[in-house]
């Protein structure tokens, strides 16, 4: 069975070098980014299944990287991260993302979500369940 | 000048709570990626994995515990955002428990909430608002013996929200004094707020109880 491939782009690089470690132990195939550059580039090289992207990073904003990636590579799936509450992880959603998370993250979660994202399962309510975003 | 330093106070504390909670996300993922790594590992090639399991449990309960302070004080800087916001009276209350948790549990004081039965919300200055029912729950906690309780519910108000914080256990005094010791230091607040206070003396479950005259949605 072909190995998911991930891409973690965080600034906070100790934060998605331990994570990207813990999902390879899991049979994941993890790169990281530590920008909004970085992760564009590293899109186009690779394509990953799942962009996991943090919504604020210095440079270039989650928010953009997302636009960028939909709009070279509409199949990547990403989810953005944020460790703030905001409507900014709603916008996301809105601008094609599949789904938000909060900082810290259960990798359980992370993985089920990612799991989810590949195979293509619909949210019921993304805005709803997004409310975790918004505090 | 107040609304600006109010704002800057808020605007700091909210972005120190979101660093802090990266950092809590760096720990909590360098202790997970620890703990893979020993479960991972041959079993018996490490001689101290069941104490370094144990001590990897410690962080991340209280990683998870610092977490959730620092929601509630990202929430309660956020709640100077604005001076007109759109307040959900369970969030309000559950908010209040958690910020005066620890103050009721030095005195000896149980501190709950009791979820409205229905979704309510209205228009209020969140961060004044949390100001008045913050100072009622000190107070109420310095007039109980300790082993007391507050909770807060919100009765059925024939025109706009109540909010009642209700006592119950062995006082040091009647809380009849609070309308010559709290209630006129907050009488400006109160009345800027377009809310009453009263207090509830039996037969009516015994408390202070604030009322929202501008209405519930």
């Amino acid at each position: 069975m072909q190995k998911m491939r991930v891409l973690l782009v965080d600034d906070e690089t100790e934060f998605v070098s331990a994570l990207a470690e813990r999902l390879n132990l899991r049979g994941f195939e993890a790169q990281t980014a530590g920008s909004g550059e970085e992760a564009l580039t590293k899109v186009d090289a690779s394509q990953p299944d799942v962009v996991l992207l943090d919504v604020v990073m210095p440079g270039m904003s989650g928010l953009e990287v997302l636009k960028r990636i939909k709009k070279a590579h509409p199949q990547v799936k990403v989810i953005l991260l944020t460790g703030r509450g905001s409507w900014e992880g709603i916008q996301g959603v809105r601008d094609g993302a599949y789904d938000c998370l909060m900082k810290p993250i259960q990798i359980e979660e992370l993985m089920q979500v990612m799991t989810d994202a590949v195979e293509g399962k619909e949210k019921n309510d993304p805005l709803k369940e997004n409310e975790s975003c918004v505090n | 000048m107040r609304e600006l330093e109010m704002g800057f106070l808020g605007k700091i504390t909210a972005s120190m709570t979101h660093e802090i909670k990266n950092t809590l996300a760096i720990i909590l993922e360098s202790s997970g990626l620890l703990s893979d790594l020993l479960n991972f590992s041959e079993p018996g090639t490490f001689p101290h994995q069941e104490k370094f399991q144990k001590v990897l449990g410690t962080i991340n309960e209280q990683v998870n515990r610092g977490v959730v302070l620092a929601t509630r004080l990202n929430q309660f800087a956020h709640s100077m955002d604005e001076p007109l916001a759109e307040v959900k009276l369970a969030d309000l209350q559950e908010l209040v428990v958690a910020l005066m948790q620890r103050l009721a549990r030095r005195r000896g004081v149980v501190l709950t909430a009791l979820a409205p039965d229905r979704e309510v919300s209205f228009r209020s200055d969140p961060f004044r608002l949390l100001l008045v029912l913050c100072s009622v729950v000190e107070h109420l906690a310095d007039m109980l013996e300790s082993g007391g309780k507050i909770l807060l519910q919100s009765p059925p108000a024939p025109e706009g929200v109540a909010i009642l914080l209700e006592v119950q256990g062995a006082k040091k005094a009647g809380l009849e004094g609070l309308t010559e010791t709290l209630f006129p230091s907050l009488r400006d607040l109160v009345a800027a707020l377009g809310t009453e206070l009263a207090v509830s003396l039996p037969p009516t479950p015994e408390g202070v109880l604030l009322t929202v005259k501008a209405g519930g949605s």
